[in-house]
């Protein structure tokens, strides 16, 4: 079995080189690299068509919306800080030797998977020193300036804890928008 | 020059399809502005959501606080504070309510949640906001809360009253 693909593979290649070369003898590069445009063109239009990214799968939107080491993670919405899933931590917990601040942050982010939108409590480890690898984010969807102080999160909500250095944020589904 | 004039004519027909949106209806003229996380929050009735959204980030979810960053707690002191008039009118010009955005329907029901939630014995003894109420109390002049909150404790003292600590004096 094993040969005969070894067989067609090398009549293929074989075909390839021949073609090849009597394209190289006939045309000029010029007429190469359009008729190559063309062909990408074409190749453009086609891979545009609708296709299920999911592969049957749900839910998927390709992207980060459930990569929760990810900014576009849908829990992530008003977030303002480093990930803790990339901090030692988990999406709702602290990494060891960092505690969760007393006071938080709280937003609502919308689930594209069940097209719910969901209450987010947003609060910052404290106490350990920031992880220059982790990954940062800045969404804050919803948020307003300074001027409207209930709706600004640019503040270190470990202000309220004994040790207010920053650390990290997890996102805590703390209930449903109704 | 027929093309620059097309061009010029197509720009002027986005320039007029910008300004001018064709059928648009009441309903999205009046939500115009209002992004997605405003109208999710508009839509939201439940005081229990409306208190973990908009309260629960400082207050906590049970209502504990955190005396040290200046936040009281419920349990055994919002009772007291909602029986005594002014203490009415000062939890209608607290910051988070001042700040929230909600209707005033949503605020009484979230206040009323608070009161069912964390006066424990004393629900039964505690007037509920209503809407009209509610609506007057705003409407009394507190240009500084935290010394309008002294005149407050210092009348609930008096009465022998409890009342939660607070960091500013």
């Amino acid at each position: 079995m094993l040969k005969v693909i070894e067989r067609i593979q090398s009549a293929l290649s074989g075909l390839v080189e021949n073609s090849a070369r009597r394209s190289a003898r006939q045309h000029g590069r010029r007429s190469a690299l359009a008729k190559l445009g063309g062909v990408m063109v074409g190749g453009t239009a086609f891979a545009a068509l609708p296709f299920d990214r999911a592969w049957g799968a749900t839910p998927s939107a390709g992207d980060g919306t459930y990569d929760d080491k990810s900014c576009d993670y849908w829990r992530y919405c008003a977030l303002d800080g480093f990930l803790c899933t990339t901090a030692g931590g988990s999406k709702s917990s602290c990494p060891v030797g960092a505690e969760a601040s007393l006071v938080s942050w709280v937003g609502t982010c919308h689930n594209p998977g069940d097209n719910r939108d969901y209450l987010i409590s947003y609060y910052d480890c404290c106490g350990k020193t920031a992880f220059s690898g982790a990954q940062f984010c800045l969404r804050s969807e919803g948020e307003r300036p300074a001027y409207s102080m209930g709706l600004h999160n640019d503040i270190n909500w470990c202000m309220s804890n004994a040790n207010k250095g920053y650390h990290c944020t997890v996102a805590l589904v703390v209930g449903v928008a109704e | 020059m027929l093309v620059r004039t097309l061009a010029a004519g197509l720009g002027l027909a986005g320039l007029i399809a910008l300004a001018v949106p064709l059928g648009i209806s009441a309903e999205e003229q009046a939500s115009y502005g209002v992004d997605e996380h405003d109208k999710v929050v508009r839509k939201m009735s439940s005081a229990k959501s409306l208190y973990l959204l908009k309260c629960s980030g400082c207050h906590r979810v049970d209502g504990t606080g955190a005396i040290e960053a200046g936040i009281p707690p419920f349990p055994g002191f919002i009772a007291p504070l909602a029986r005594n008039p002014d203490g009415r009118v000062y939890i209608a010009h607290v910051p988070g309510v001042i700040g929230s955005r909600l209707s005033n329907e949503q605020l009484v029901d979230v206040l009323n949640y608070v009161i069912d939630e964390w006066s424990g014995e004393d629900a039964g003894d505690t007037p509920r906001f209503t809407v009209e109420e509610f609506a007057a109390l705003r409407e009394v002049p507190v240009t500084n809360v935290v010394e309008f909150r002294r005149d407050v404790v210092t009348q609930m003292t008096a009465a022998g009253d409890p009342v939660a600590d607070y960091p500013w004096p």
